[in-house]
């Protein structure tokens, strides 16, 4: 029993480690940017308990939030002298998000820090990272409505993007493991602020692209949401087709999407075989006509056609970047083995990614069919009133 | 007289081999075995069934007798003097290791302004007053611990799962079947470290006998698939590289795991933490037991109590001259523990058992030699 006492001791703070609330300084996010000088800025975003010693309003306890900015030489040097301009002990366990600059992304300091930061042990492998064209200052100063603070809605706000397809949602971990993993390349989430309305807001659209923890390059919204399909990742998506005359037009609204890549090597050349299985329904349609059972059949192809050419567009884009995202190395290795790997596909991403051939097929589901053979009617009465 | 049950001693074998395990293990074996290192225990097990066989054999040949009696039947006075001396160095510095892993856990993770030497004394009393209770006891509460952690930790993999990647296992044994073996060679030591049942075995229910075999058997084969689990976890949530170069990879997936979507429950590590830590305890408990108990019987007193303090005591002065940093000890469990575990561990039960034969052919062959005289 004496000994069990004895033991609980360790789950209590003791004597050295224990910290008062005003003593500590809760760091939920954390920026880097390239200053006008070339120096580098480390932002901190920082929730500060205030203890209600003393006060006996209960609301007294409360969290503060501030942003300090330090700026250094190098990158790693940035991040100990925050805690020259923070008095309180800082705690990374409650970090939600990091944001970098495209300047500092394309730097090789990100590795650097990206390397730090994992060997932190108290640190949130389910941290967001984004990456930004703008300030990381201006992002962290921007408001996002409905959330306590920006640092801890980042994520949210991402979660949000990536269920409509527009950025992929990618964390610390994640992060980490694409870009440890040989024949992969990570993406990150990008973020900006836009002005809507006279006011600068965030928007999170589309995505960074990093080979060796580099930032190589980026990608609009819908080359991410291509990519997502690519990657067989479903989501709430619209693809937009040409009707079958001039002021035609049709939305088709994604819902199952099956991919099947396979990979071959032939005389050393690396080919891959695509295969997409879409199925959604049609959303909307507005032409001159009703729409037929052979009428979908066309829209189908025509969704067909059009998906096609933009996994074209985007492997095409993919390759002059040098970049894989979708992990057509990963099915090469796996297929080669490891040996034969180091010797030859090393350099997968700068050398065999952008040669691979890739044969593309696309089949388009459209499930409503039925639902499309009495549509909705809309005549003009003598009024000229609508009636349904 | 209160004994040991199979149950209880089942356990003890689980607590042995996986407490330092689940932490050290990945680490360990994916640095060789790379994306194959979830095969490691499959073949470090035989290192187990082999270290049993040797104590089973020994219990067979002499039984109801202690480790020590057994050796100075054995060997001789002399001889077996030596070798009971040097076992008890071996438990107490293996305990000592065990221990300085354990220090260097909690300072970096838990207590991290505190003193080390208050947490080596507070730790090293805690040990000292349970090494005061009866194995039964140890045993039980061993139980419970063992089953916590398992417990504990089973449902923090369980909810890592979907955050598995297949891609991390492929291709199949990136580094071959060289580097699967070269990484089994340390979980094989941990696997014999049941060879400290040999201590406990005189203090055993005699009608449980052929039920502990079954459960040690099962409990061997349960720890495998425990650690094999803990190795798949590590391998596709972290990937190979990134598993390599962390000290702690099963506290990393502790920390990563989320109890489903959009649950923010953070330092969930704490369910492993807490049971870990109590389960390295008692590891080390096992070891200094086992010391104590030679000793014990070396100077032919009932109880270890007058001796045991010395024993803990000296652990925790020695363990932060010899290994003033955490890290010495990784290099020395990674590289040289591996030989010197072994010949402890499996080389001397298999001398007893040989040269217990030899012995017992021998006289046999006398005896006949002389009646037919």
């Amino acid at each position: 029993m004496l000994a069990s006492l004895i033991l609980c001791c360790f789950a209590l703070s003791g004597c050295w480690d224990y910290k008062e609330l005003e003593q500590q300084a809760l760091l939920t996010g954390l920026g880097y940017d390239v200053g006008g000088k070339g120096d580098f800025l480390v932002i901190a975003y920082l929730d500060e308990q205030q203890s209600s010693a003393g006060d006996k309003a209960p609301q007294a306890q409360k969290a503060q939030t501030q942003v300090v900015v330090v700026k250094s030489k190098h990158a790693l040097e940035s991040y100990h002298l925050l805690s020259l301009q923070i008095p309180q002990f800082k705690y990374v366990s409650h970090l939600y998000t990091m944001v970098f600059s495209e300047a500092f992304a394309k730097s090789s300091s990100f590795s650097e820090i990206v390397d730090r930061i994992t060997r932190v042990g108290a640190v949130r492998r389910r941290t967001s990272l984004l990456v930004t064209p703008d300030h990381v200052k201006d992002v962290y100063s921007q408001r996002l409505p409905g959330a306590d603070s920006t640092a801890r809605g980042l994520p949210d706000l991402v979660l949000q993007g990536n269920l409509l397809q527009l950025v992929p949602r990618i964390d610390l971990n994640e992060f980490v493991y694409q870009s440890t993993l040989p024949g992969v390349d990570a993406m990150l989430p990008e973020i900006h602020v836009v002005e809507s309305n006279g006011h600068p807001v965030l928007k999170v659209a589309g995505a960074a692209v990093f080979h060796r923890m580099k930032m190589v390059g980026c990608l609009t919204p819908e080359d991410v949401r291509t990519l997502l399909w690519l990657m067989g990742k479903s989501g709430h998506s619209f693809l937009a087709l040409p009707g079958f005359q001039k002021n035609d037009a049709a939305f088709f609204h994604t819902g199952e999407i099956h991919t099947a890549i396979k990979t071959s090597v032939r005389g050393g050349r690396p080919f891959a075989d695509v295969k997409v299985e879409l199925t959604g329904t049609l959303a909307a349609y507005r032409g001159e006509h009703l729409l037929r059972k052979a009428d979908i059949k066309q829209l189908e192809s025509m969704a067909s056609r059009v998906f096609r050419k933009k996994l074209i567009r985007i492997l095409k884009k993919t390759q002059a970047m040098k970049a894989d995202p979708v992990g057509f190395g990963v099915l090469v290795r796996a297929q080669v083995g490891s040996a034969v790997w180091r010797k030859r596909y090393v350099h997968w991403s700068e050398e065999e990614y952008p040669r691979m051939t890739v044969h593309i097929q696309v089949k388009t589901h459209i499930s409503s069919a039925e639902a499309t053979d009495s549509p909705i009617s809309v005549q003009q009465t003598e009024s000229g009133s609508p009636q349904s | 007289m209160q004994q040991l049950d199979a149950r209880s001693a089942a356990w003890i074998v689980f607590v042995v081999i996986a407490s330092t395990a689940t932490l050290y293990l990945p680490a360990i074996s994916i640095q060789q075995a790379q994306n194959g290192a979830w095969l490691s225990p499959v073949l470090a097990v035989p290192f187990g069934f082999l270290t049993y066989g040797l104590i089973w054999a020994l219990r067979r040949r002499h039984p109801g007798q202690s480790f020590t009696a057994i050796a100075l039947a054995v060997f001789g006075p002399v001889i077996g003097r030596v070798i009971v001396i040097l076992m008890v160095v071996f438990l107490w510095q293996a305990g000592v290791i065990i221990l300085r892993q354990l220090l260097g856990f909690i300072k970096t993770f838990i207590l991290l302004e505190t003193p080390i030497l208050v947490v080596d004394f507070i730790l090293s009393l805690a040990i000292w007053l349970a090494l005061r209770y009866r194995v039964t006891v140890l045993g039980k509460v061993n139980q419970m611990v063992g089953f916590t952690l398992a417990a504990l930790l089973a449902v923090l993999l369980i909810s890592a799962m979907p955050d598995i990647h297949m891609s991390a296992f492929t291709p199949w044994l990136e580094s071959g079947w060289k580097g699967l073996v070269r990484g089994a060679i340390v979980p094989a030591t941990w696997y014999s470290q049941i060879v400290l049942l040999i201590f406990v075995w005189h203090e055993m229910k005699p009608d449980e006998t052929a039920l502990l075999d079954r459960r040690i058997i099962w409990m061997l084969l349960s720890t495998t698939l425990f650690l094999m689990i803990v190795n798949i976890a590590v391998l596709g949530v972290l990937g190979v590289q990134e598993s390599a170069r962390s000290g702690f990879p099963t506290l990393e997936i502790a920390r990563y795991v989320q109890l489903g979507a959009g649950v923010q429950l953070q330092r969930l590590d704490i369910l492993f933490i807490i049971p870990w830590i109590l389960a390295a305890i008692f590891k080390i408990i096992f070891f200094y037991y086992g010391a104590c108990a030679i000793i014990r019987d070396l100077l032919q007193h009932t109880t270890f109590d007058a001796f045991s303090s010395g024993v803990v005591f000296s652990g925790m002065g020695v363990v932060l001259v010899v290994f003033p940093k955490a890290s010495i000890t990784s290099y020395f469990i990674s590289y040289d523990w591996p030989v010197y575990g072994l010949f402890f561990q499996v080389g001397i039960p298999l001398l007893l058992v040989i040269s217990s034969l030899i012995r017992s052919r021998l006289k046999s062959w006398l005896s006949h030699a002389g009646g037919s005289s």
